[in-house]
């Protein structure tokens, strides 16, 4: 019962309710001797365990397991409307998942490695800095400056963990640090472009080292960081010219379903690096404000990019086939019923 | 097998079995055998909701008996789980059962069933109620083939030793 009062503390605040409901909700409990569990000034007996267990509507094992994710500071990405309640769900959710993950890992004696592309942190103070760091880790990726063909992929296979999970619309992701591991979350309700867009952002919170004072300049740096890795300004340059004064919507959509960035970031991108000067740009954007969510040029979205983690998967497909844990064990891990890791195993058989 | 019928009681240890009859399309047969099966609610609520409609009638005769989470039950996952990280809470529901009522298990994983063994519990493959079927005699022995043959087709993993043994013993 390693960290046995965070955890009770997490459902107890999952569940939205104080130490007096909690009690309420056990009978047998005291008020008093849960806020001394919580404490770590007392351990409860096994019947206690158990009453705690069907009341907060936790798995039995939820308070046995020996390991607890302790997640680094967070980077949000995410909507001022973000409640506390719901920021409090999605790090729920997300311990939760890396637990899993982490004893996938475990149980397969395999490790993730990750190399900081750019040799480290990388401190920039200018958005000309930005642009190198991203040219760089192009590069060190191998990627040159064809269009990313799964995002996600990427991430995964140079060791950053990828998570996407269903989140409020008030949430986009977040980049944090599980002791060596980066970690990426992801709002899997969003589009293909907002999501690539958002993975490449987090990344730029993971490798720069931004010192400004005001946190919105610094997600700038990020989003200037993310449209970068997208669009690269060679490729900007090549697609739309080095100077335009006007841009048909065709052109925006063209580039939006070949590089898979939305057209809102392609005319951000234009106007950042000079191809459009400040006037049309927010002409622009006035003009494309009814369709900000790009709703209606759904087929000109990018077709690849996947909404889930292939690692994932695979590390649990591994675990089955190698017969190292039993099939309702993956399926737990898996985060599924056991019927749906069956589908995942044998799509054809039956 | 004539004269008398034996009830067998027998543990259902993972939702694959069930899932397993109900893609070859043996539950209704499963029940017609002198059986009565237990079971936890944690391995029911693995079924989707289809399959669950085709065991929920069998819960309501309780020819099929859900058993759900108590102390007692709690007290064995709680001290099986970090012996053996390998099973999961559902697993170890349904192997206190068993060992609280001294029953053999039916298992469709079969790293399960190798736990199971080293446990010292009879585990089964669902290949089992199909040589029962045919040793009641409620199928011929042709058609216990073809059911094998379906059973294989619905789990291509399932218990490859009990395959070839029962498709030795179902010949034609």
């Amino acid at each position: 019962m390693i960290n046995f009062p965070e955890r009770l503390r997490s459902a107890r605040k999952m569940r939205g309710w104080s130490l007096q409901e909690l009690a309420d909700h056990v009978g047998i409990i005291s008020k008093q001797a849960l806020s001394k569990y919580e404490q770590g000034l007392m351990k409860p007996e096994e019947d206690t365990l158990f009453a705690l267990t069907k009341a907060l509507g936790v798995k039995a094992d939820y308070f046995l397991k020996p390991q607890r994710v302790i997640l680094g500071p967070i980077e949000f990405r995410k909507k001022a409307s973000l409640k506390v309640k719901e920021s409090a769900s999605l790090a729920e959710q997300i311990r939760d998942y890396l637990e899993r993950y982490l004893e996938i890992e475990e149980l397969l004696q395999v490790k993730s490695e990750f190399v900081n592309p750019l040799g480290g942190k990388v401190e920039v103070s200018t958005y000309e800095e930005v642009e190198e760091a991203a040219a760089k880790v192009l590069n060190a990726w191998q990627l040159g400056i064809n269009p990313i063909p799964n995002v996600i992929e990427v991430l995964e296979k140079n060791g950053i963990c990828v998570l996407t999970i269903s989140g409020p619309a008030s949430f986009d992701g977040l980049a944090t640090m599980v002791g060596q591991l980066p970690v990426i979350v992801l709002n899997k309700e969003y589009s293909a472009d907002r999501r690539r867009f958002t993975a490449l952002h987090e990344l730029g919170h993971l490798l720069l080292e931004i010192n400004l004072p005001d946190e919105k300049e610094c997600e700038k740096y990020c989003h200037r960081f993310a449209s970068a890795m997208l669009l690269p300004k060679e490729v900007a340059l090549r697609q739309l010219g080095n100077v335009r004064s006007n841009i048909s919507l065709g052109e925006f959509l063209s580039i939006k379903k070949q590089y898979g960035i939305s057209v809102q970031a392609v005319m951000r991108r234009a106007f950042d690096l000079g191809i459009i000067n400040k006037n049309y740009y927010q002409f622009l954007c006035i003009k494309t404000a009814p369709n900000r969510k790009e709703e209606s040029f759904i087929k000109f979205n990018f077709a690849g990019e996947s909404d889930h983690s292939y690692r994932f998967d695979q590390l649990l497909m591994r675990l089955v086939s190698e017969n190292i844990v039993t099939e309702s064990k993956a399926a737990f891990l898996g985060g599924m019923s056991v019927s749906d890791l069956r589908e995942k195993l044998d799509p054809v058989a039956g | 097998m004539s004269g008398q019928v034996t009830k067998i009681n027998i543990a259902i240890q993972d939702a694959g079995v069930m899932v397993d009859l109900s893609k070859a399309g043996l539950v209704t047969q499963a029940f017609q055998l002198p059986v009565t099966y237990y079971t936890t609610d944690t391995v029911l609520d693995d079924l989707n909701s289809k399959q669950k409609n085709e065991f929920f009638p069998y819960v309501e005769t309780t020819q099929l008996r859900c058993e759900s989470m108590d102390a007692g039950m709690f007290a064995t996952i709680a001290k099986y789980q970090p012996l053996y990280p390998e099973l999961s809470e559902q697993d170890l529901s349904v192997y206190h059962i068993a060992q609280a009522k001294q029953l053999p298990v039916l298992t469709s994983c079969n790293t399960l069933r190798l736990f199971m063994k080293k446990l010292n519990v009879e585990a089964k493959s669902t290949y089992w109620v199909v040589d029962l079927l045919a040793d009641y005699t409620f199928v011929t022995a042709e058609q216990a083939g073809v059911l094998y043959q379906k059973l294989n087709n619905a789990n291509p993993r399932l218990a490859p030793e009990d395959f070839s043994r029962g498709q030795k013993r179902w010949e034609k």
